[in-house]
């Protein structure tokens, strides 16, 4: 083909889909390159099973970036979040928490463990928005650089430290504590019963190579409650359909604007000239130019990968190289002839309808973390729960339904080598079904069908080095101003002419969209496109 | 503010510190220590037939040379040494030999990896070149977390461009390393595990972590950045100077004299109560003993508004040491370096991992099968062995009962037997200090030798709490100028110092 155009963005994840969507609607010519038959990345919705469209990896939304939403006219091209309202968590020992949008319910629900508690909790969440309307504004642009003496970064940096200066020293010290604390060490601050503490580090923990109890997961939390779907803040939804449809949405957007999109494109390499990117070349051998090469894999896969270790600036390879991509999660996808009856709370009934968290105590969740610090997936994993069936029927035939567990821990580097990992697949599938069974007896026989994705796996379908869904561990020296790598945390890499726009830059993981959307408005602000 | 009289809380070495400065600026100055004997957890300790061991903590090589020269402790007993003590770590081969300096280690390193003997010369040259940064802040009150006004802003300004100034490289590489684990910033630098090991273990070693846990690199930036070689006969040294030079400067030492109540009224101290019902007057009462007992236990109810309270109840002290004596019958042996001693021997934590498992065992409340050691063997007088022994609960199932101590012993000594064979059959005494006994009999709640763990939310501007960071306290009087205050923890003597100059104004 000798068609140039103005950016060839390699990965159809909804990162990537969404940088193109943005530079088509600025009128450039984009085409997408997607290796796999289908779309989204780890953001998809596939019919695994015939009938049975699964979200396969990513199962819930929460941080998609409002200003996305409205821009790329997503409703339009048909996303629907259904609001997920409520958390149950079955514990051990034949009791439970159930919280949700009614206050009345979940207050008797924490009360039946301290009454102190159940007071607390509404103040707490309070207290969570306030710490995350303050850090909310550093997700919605590129993060400022406190090394440069650039003015520009030095209004920026300002502004921030007007931010934090109004803030006042009391909430900058809350701010301090959440940015540093374990989660259990920051809830313990606040309440008493340890099913709670418990059930809410959890969140603390997902998709991180740490226990609850690890200093840093205090402030994941944070990113848990910064979700806002329609303007309420701290909502977790499902999207209709599956997550593939925030992706379907925006590449349909980004295709009214023009946008070309080809799937089963695998890239080979980027295709340099002298020191600058000047397309891609395929699989198959095709060469394709374009004046911006932008990527949405992850920073291992771009610069190690698709550029090459011998044509990148020693420093930024070695950046590069240490540069953590910790897998630590697997998925357990199952079709199901009837919904599984827990028995700390049986029958059908509105705890089936919303999130699923098994955290059971803070030694459960430190020892299942344990297993995988000394390369072992956790014998008794922590899991979280979504029947997506039961709030969205479209997605299996009716009557029947379908389960997804996002499990922890299952390292990617098992003490055996990552190879271990198909030999080791099933045994690990055992294991979360073997935990649901003991909470609902009688599930197993309830499976029509399974499919389990270890972190092996999430790296070779899905594109996701060593299985890290965040395309690089959300911890603070690989954040903000330092993620990827220091000096290339605005979009731009050392190769002119090729970007990323994946989770891997700022503000990094979680279906938000952000990446894509401000690398595209990066380029276009500063003519690169 | 001066007062026309001060108390000090607690005659540990920054008790005695602050009193000694308070002393030498010609002011009426009263310690009063809970003990018969001063030095808190680096007082001489006796135990079994004629044994003794130079303190419970082991470290001097934090101590500010400034201070031990301001406070004239060279001319009383205080000897700097030239070159740090090395530490031997074992293994079950012939082990590690040590040096804080790169160049002494050279030899050592090289035997196992010629590249980590190249890559700990960069280590310790980058950690020299952050030294000029952070020696200064070391001197004085923290930064408030927001500068007031343009003389802190001032100070925050020379600090930030202090950090510029070692390069944009150096600046984001400990701005890179801080948030991490130890274990992370290790391994990215070398291959030799007992290298690692041996340089991770003090930068967690007492808290409530383990090597894999995030911020405690920057705990081993902050220690390392700071090593001084130490002083010649470790804190009982210390300690004798102190009281020396405080004597002679007029200071007052009452041992046997626990405080149970800092008074106050209207907002203003008054003085302390002491068990028995005995008040002393005082316009300046500087609390010395960890902070989290003062403020929690020793003011009165309602002293402190609801905000500070909370502050001071979520102070963290979870110790993880167990103190150890043993009294032995000869010097040791160590079976990897066949004739030869060491002052300071590292056994059990040959890896990483050693470390890491020791702290699983405590965080579930249990004892380590295979405790890792610090162990110190002081020259002069009867051979012994100082241990500190990690990581040990401080809520251990069951409580600390005489047959938990004894079977923590056994594990110790078990360890041990891998580095020295034989050495149970010379030990002719022994003691252990669980966590709890650590707290009952010093003081310090929660059982940690660090009085307030260190953590990145309890550390500079932030310890021991926001509003208690800068030695004053909202309590007219009362000020706070202890190892759980900055730049605690450790034998520094500037925090109690730090304290005195604040009441003195």
């Amino acid at each position: 083909m000798s068609t140039v155009y103005d950016a060839i963005i390699v990965g159809g994840g909804h990162n990537g889909l969404t940088c193109a969507a943005y530079l088509a609607k600025a009128g450039r010519k984009v085409l997408v390159l997607e290796r796999r038959h289908v779309l989204g990345g780890a953001a998809v919705s596939e019919e695994i099973f015939p009938g049975y469209t699964f979200s396969a990896c990513s199962y819930v939304v929460s941080l998609l970036r409002p200003n996305v939403i409205r821009e790329l006219e997503l409703s339009k091209h048909g996303l629907q979040i259904l609001p997920l309202e409520t958390t149950f968590n079955p514990l051990l020992d034949g009791r439970y928490l159930f919280r949700g949008k009614d206050p009345e319910t979940t207050f008797r629900s924490i009360a039946s463990f301290s009454k102190k508690d159940a007071e607390t909790a509404p103040v707490f969440s309070q207290a969570m928005a306030e710490l995350s309307r303050m850090v909310k504004p550093i997700i919605d642009g590129p993060a400022p650089d406190p090394m440069s003496f650039n003015p520009k970064e030095l209004f920026a940096l300002l502004r921030l430290g007007k931010v934090f200066k109004d803030a006042g020293e009391e909430f900058l010290a809350a701010q301090l504590k959440m940015m540093t604390m374990s989660a259990v060490d920051f809830l313990s601050e606040w309440f008493e019963s340890e099913p709670l503490i418990s059930a809410m580090s959890a969140s603390g923990i997902i998709g991180t190579f740490l226990g609850v109890r690890s200093p840093g997961t205090a402030y994941v939390l944070l990113h848990h409650y910064m979700g806002e779907i329609d303007g309420s803040f701290r909502a977790w939804g499902l999207p209709r359909g599956g997550t593939g449809e925030i992706s379907m949405s925006i590449a349909r957007s980004a295709k009214s604007f023009g946008c070309e999109i080809r799937t089963e494109a695998s890239v080979k390499h980027v295709l340099l000239s002298g020191e600058k990117a000047v397309g891609v070349v395929l699989e198959n051998g095709d060469e394709i130019r374009a004046k911006t090469v932008i990527s949405g894999c992850d920073p291992r896969l771009t610069f190690l990968g698709f550029v090459g270790e011998k044509n990148l600036d020693p420093e930024f390879a070695n950046n590069i190289k240490r540069y953590k991509l910790r897998g630590s999660s697997g998925k357990v996808n199952l079709a199901l002839d009837r919904l599984p009856s827990f028995k700390c709370k049986p029958g059908d009934g509105p705890h089936l309808k919303g999130d699923i968290t098994f955290a059971p105590s803070i030694d459960y969740l430190e020892k299942a973390y344990d297993d995988a610090k000394y390369g072992a997936f956790s014998k008794r994993p922590f899991m979280n729960i979504i029947f997506p069936s039961v709030t969205d029927p479209s997605v299996c035939p009716p009557g029947k339904h379908i389960m997804s567990i996002f499990v922890q821990y299952a390292p990617y580097q098992l003490a055996e080598g990552p190879e271990a990992w198909p030999s080791q697949r099933e045994a690990f599938g055992d294991a979360v079904c073997n935990m649901v069974e003991e909470l609902a007896p009688g599930f197993k026989s309830s499976i029509l069908h399974r499919h389990v994705l270890t972190p092996w796996d999430l790296e070779k379908t899905y594109g996701l080095s060593e299985g890290n869904i965040f395309h690089g561990e959300l911890s603070l020296e690989q954040l903000a101003f330092l993620r990827p790598a220091p000096g290339f945390a605005k979009y731009r890499t050392p190769i002119k002419n090729l970007w990323l726009c994946g989770s891997g830059a700022h503000p990094g993981g979680g279906v938000m969209a952000g990446p894509g959307w401000l690398c595209a408005k990066t380029m276009l602000e500063e003519r690169a496109v | 503010m001066s007062g026309s009289s001060f108390v000090v809380i607690g005659g540990g070495v920054n008790g005695l510190a602050a009193a000694l400065e308070i002393a030498r600026a010609g002011k009426k100055v009263r310690v009063l220590e809970r003990r018969d004997v001063v030095g808190g957890l680096s007082a001489r300790r006796k135990f079994g037939e004629g044994f003794e061991v130079p303190g419970i903590r082991h470290d001097t090589n934090e101590i500010r040379p400034g201070l031990v020269d301001s406070l004239g402790l060279a001319t009383r007993g205080v000897t700097l040494l030239t070159e740090g003590v090395p530490v031997y770590a074992c293994d079950s081969g012939d082990g590690l030999v040590l040096h804080d300096s790169a160049d002494a280690s050279r030899e050592e390193i090289s035997k196992r990896s010629k590249k980590d003997a190249d890559a700990y010369v960069s280590f310790r040259g980058a950690l020299a070149r952050l030294k000029p940064v952070i020696e200064p802040l070391l001197a004085k009150l923290p930064p408030r977390l927001l500068p007031d006004g343009v003389g802190e802003m001032a100070g925050m300004g020379v600090l930030g461009l202090k950090l510029r100034g070692l390069g944009r490289h150096d600046m984001t590489e400990v701005l890179r390393a801080a948030p991490m684990a130890v274990a992370d910033v290790l391994r990215e630098q070398f291959q030799t595990e007992l290298l690692s090991a041996t340089l991770a273990f003090p930068a967690v070693a007492g808290d409530f972590v383990g090597p894999w846990s995030p911020g405690t690199a920057a705990m081993l930036i902050l220690r390392d950045s700071m090593l001084v070689p130490g002083v010649k006969g470790g804190p009982a040294a210390v300690v004798d100077a102190l009281v020396k030079a405080l004597t002679e400067a007029g200071g007052e030492i009452r041992t046997k004299a626990r405080v149970t109540r800092i008074n106050v009224v209207k907002g203003k101290v008054t003085g302390v109560t002491l068990e028995g019902g005995e008040t002393i007057a005082a316009d300046v009462v500087i609390a010395s003993c960890s902070p989290k007992l003062a403020m929690n236990e020793l003011l009165p109810p309602l002293a402190l508004n609801t905000n500070d309270t909370g502050s001071a109840q979520t102070i963290r002290s979870r110790g993880t040491l167990a103190k150890i004596h043993l009294g032995l019958s000869e010097a040791p042996s160590w079976r990897g370096r066949p004739g030869k001693s060491f002052e300071r021997v590292r056994v059990g934590g040959a890896h990483l991992d050693d470390l890491e498992r020791a702290f699983d065992a405590a965080k579930y409340r249990q004892l380590p099968a295979k405790p890792v050691l610090d162990v110190l063997v002081p020259s002069g007088g009867k051979p012994v062995l100082s241990i500190l022994a990690s990581a040990v609960p401080y809520d251990l199932t069951g409580g600390w009962t005489a047959a938990s101590k004894a079977a923590l012993l056994e594990s110790v000594l078990a360890t041990l037997e891998t580095a020295s064979p034989g050495i149970r059959a010379h030990v002719k005494a022994s003691e252990v200090l669980s966590p709890v006994d650590l707290e009952s009999e010093f003081g310090i709640p929660g059982g940690s030798l660090h009085h307030v763990e260190r953590a990145l939310d309890q550390m500079v501007f932030v310890r021991p709490a926001r509003p208690f960071a800068r030695a004053a306290t909202p309590i007219e009087g009362l000020y706070l100028g202890s190892s759980g205050c900055h730049p605690g923890p450790g034998v520094t003597l500037a925090p109690g110092v730090l304290a005195a100059r604040t009441a003195l104004g």
